[in-house]
């Protein structure tokens, strides 16, 4: 129903946004259905950082390894519904995700996409670690969302490299094969852990239909609608999605009588943070500053209790 | 004598009967020295050569100019400000050298030190370096906090306060063999958590 | 921690006898032999080092790292005046492979002047943070995106408690990608934001905190 539904809204709009909306499509299919190995560059801030990518899938189990080769080393190792950080910031820790890791098919990328928000259009050839690629260009209608100009490698459609735009179209930060083999199946060694690590103890979260999630995010920026709730720890994780850009809102209890605020950027993601009246809100994403600040003030609990 | 003033003595005196060593010949002696002091040296000359590989190089030159000025160093001053002294001139001699000018205010060693907060806010060393360091002092600051209350007391008053083994065995009530234990302790377990963070061999490409 | 460093090569007692000395508080007979040790000993010089490293951290010292072998190299060359100098930082394979790399992207340098955040119009009014169910009217709805200056100001204020650490933030983050990812919503590279850590907490505005007890407190909520 949802499809043909899908289809028809597909159907209506003019030639050109299809086929780049097609495009659209084929992207989470083919970064999370194929198997491949490279080396991903990724220049932000003036500075270059340099991963290695691994990335397999057997009839449905999905692995991946993400190792740091520039700076102290660092990875995230994902298999299936466990992902496994040795390194970075948090200190080793494995966290088992309680069927969060799985993608579903049944949504695939830009079918939910919100129109109004971004212009998306199909832009010229490319190149990019050898293989052609289609260009395709991805304008955020306002300062809420980063824009995006997406290299898709032509067959398949996975994404070779990624500028991150801010408004004025300006690279904020830019992600890209710089080698690749596409199609090759990484070694069940090449997507293990380099050390044993201590699993973080786990956060019983339960999913919810969002309507009887006990918080909302009043007003959000125009195209963002919730996108899932779960219950957690006394408080909720909420995403709020335009499609594209996401946002996770977390709300948990936290000691009475105190009241501060916290922001952070690692990169392009950005995260807000309140707490007061015994509670404590994070929203985080990789959306511009103001975007999570407006998710972190305006969440209140619902009305209807 | 005043509380604290023992240990630092203390402490002097270790550097100095390291300068005494190396003033005899002992080059192991120097060795460890610049173990203790190089990051901080590090800091000092970052204020003045902010970029990170030249910065290095003037470093060790700072080191070299004290090693080579230390047969003329008679323990009238403390060691490290001595030191301190060097680097500082070190640093403006290379600025002057490259025909740049050094920053306007130059601070004492002491002053220096309290200054940890503009030095973190103007760190121009490489991310990797400077997220390193982060780490490394995030490392030190959360086993210090889980560390047993005994043990926490201990190294605190000895490394914060500057406390002799003698003033902090008075003021916890214990003998001083228990004190040097539990700073003994209180070091293993930060060292636990800091020897993975410059262990650089624990990932495979 | 889930590795263990067994100091298999350093006897105990002689660890004890460091930490003595380092605080000078080692007797004269024992603090000689101990040097002896020490100038044949790397691991145990390696062990002076990171504690004074450590020191130099509870003092809330200023420091910027300097590599590993400084020491050494630095002896070396005053016993050797011609030897050549060490330049790099030992983990400097990576970043040479990547400039090996940036040669392949004509376009991506690292020289480039970094883009500016997104620039926005200030906010007209500050909304109140966690309102409690409105009874009236919500605040207006605002323009744009709050002016990041403001958000990125850091201010000296002494880290409150409840401010997420560095694995809390790693974890919220690990989880929003899973969500996102398990939504199939975008996302174009999972999970690289986890591993590329650019220096978190760097735009960081921490209130004092204070208690909630002012009647203004309570009429905001109206």
């Amino acid at each position: 129903m949802k499809r043909a539904l899908v289809l028809l809204l597909l159907l209506a709009l003019p030639l050109q946004v299809l086929a780049a909306n097609a495009w659209l499509t084929r992207i989470g299919p083919a970064l999370r259905g194929l198997d491949y190995r490279g080396t991903l560059v990724v220049v932000a801030d003036g500075r270059m950082e340099t991963l290695r990518v691994f990335h397999r899938n057997d009839e449905g189990r999905e692995r991946e390894r993400l190792v740091a080769l520039s700076g102290p080393p660092r990875e995230l190792v994902r298999d299936g519904e466990r992902v496994v950080c040795v390194g970075t910031g948090g200190g080793d820790a494995a966290y088992p995700l309680d069927g969060e890791g799985h993608w579903r098919a049944a949504i695939a990328l830009g079918e939910g996409v919100a129109t109004e928000a971004y212009d998306i259009a199909l832009g010229g050839q490319g190149r990019v670690a050898g293989y052609p690629a289609q260009i395709l260009e991805v304008r955020a209608g306002d300062r809420w969302r980063y824009g995006y100009r997406l290299w898709l490698e032509q067959d398949s459609g996975l994404p070779l490299r990624v500028d991150l735009l801010d408004a004025g179209g300006r690279a904020v930060e830019r992600v890209a094969f710089t080698e690749l083999e596409l199609g090759v199946q990484p070694s069940d060694e090449e997507l293990s852990p380099s050390a044993a690590v201590t699993p973080v103890p786990t956060r019983r979260a339960s999913p919810l239909p969002p309507e009887s999630v006990g918080w909302l995010v009043r007003s959000p920026p125009p195209g963002f609608v919730l996108r899932a709730a779960r219950s957690q720890d006394g408080g909720a994780h909420l995403l709020y999605s335009d499609g594209l850009a996401s946002v996770s809102v977390y709300v948990e209890p936290a000691p009475p009588g105190l009241r501060g605020s916290d922001a952070r950027r690692r990169g392009a993601v950005h995260s807000r943070t309140f707490w007061a009246d015994g509670w404590r809100v994070l929203a985080i994403g990789k959306v511009p500053a103001g975007t999570v600040d407006r998710f972190a003030r305006n969440l209140s609990a619902r009305d209807d209790g | 004598m005043a509380a604290g003033a023992a240990a630092r003595m203390g402490e002097e005196e270790l550097d100095l009967a390291l300068v005494k060593r190396v003033q005899a010949g002992d080059n192991a002696a120097f060795d460890l020295l610049v173990r203790k002091y190089q990051h901080r040296i590090g800091a000092v000359v970052g204020r003045f050569v902010p970029e990170p590989a030249e910065c290095q190089d003037v470093v060790q030159d700072a080191f070299i100019r004290a090693y080579r000025a230390l047969p003329n160093f008679r323990g009238e001053a403390q060691f490290y400000t001595w030191l301190y002294r060097i680097a500082v001139n070190t640093a403006k001699n290379h600025l002057v050298a490259r025909k740049r000018r050094p920053p306007a205010s130059d601070v004492s060693a002491e002053d220096a030190e309290h200054l940890d907060l503009a030095s973190r806010l103007h760190d121009h060393d490489t991310p990797e370096r400077q997220l390193l360091r982060q780490e490394i002092e995030q490392a030190v600051a959360d086993t210090v906090a889980q560390l047993p209350e005994e043990l926490r007391q201990a190294i605190t008053l000895r490394e914060v306060d500057g406390l002799s083994y003698e003033e902090i065995a008075q003021l916890m009530q214990c003998p001083i063999g228990t004190v040097r234990s539990r700073i003994f302790r209180a070091r293993e377990a930060i060292d636990a958590r800091l020897r993975p963070l410059l262990d650089n061999e624990r990932v495979r490409p | 921690m889930s590795r263990e460093y067994l100091h298999d090569e350093l006897p105990v007692d002689l660890r004890e006898q460091l930490c003595a000395w380092m605080d000078g508080e080692l007797p004269a007979d024992q603090a000689a032999f101990l040097q002896r040790r020490l100038a044949h000993d790397p691991e145990l010089r390696a062990l002076w080092e990171r504690w004074q490293l450590a020191s130099a951290c509870l003092r809330r010292q200023p420091l910027r790292l300097m590599p590993a072998d400084m020491g050494e190299c630095l002896v070396v060359q005053v016993q050797e005046a011609t030897a050549p100098r060490r330049r790099h930082w030992p983990w400097a394979a990576g970043l040479a492979a990547a400039v090996l790399l940036a040669a392949l992207l004509p376009r991506m340098t690292v020289m480039e002047t970094p883009p500016a955040l997104p620039e926005s119009p200030r906010m007209a009014a500050e909304a109140t943070p966690l309102a409690a169910p409105p009874r009236g009217p919500m605040s207006p709805v605002n323009d744009g995106p709050r002016a990041t200056e403001d958000v990125l100001q850091p201010r000296p204020w002494p880290r409150s408690p409840l401010a997420p650490g560095e694995r809390e933030m790693e974890a919220y983050l690990v989880r929003h990608n899973a969500l996102v990812g398990d939504q199939g919503l975008g996302g174009f590279m999972p999970y690289v934001d986890v591993v590329v850590h650019e220096t978190d907490a760097q735009a960081e505005t921490t209130a004092d905190d204070a208690a909630e007890t002012d009647t203004a407190t309570e009429d905001e909520r109206r």
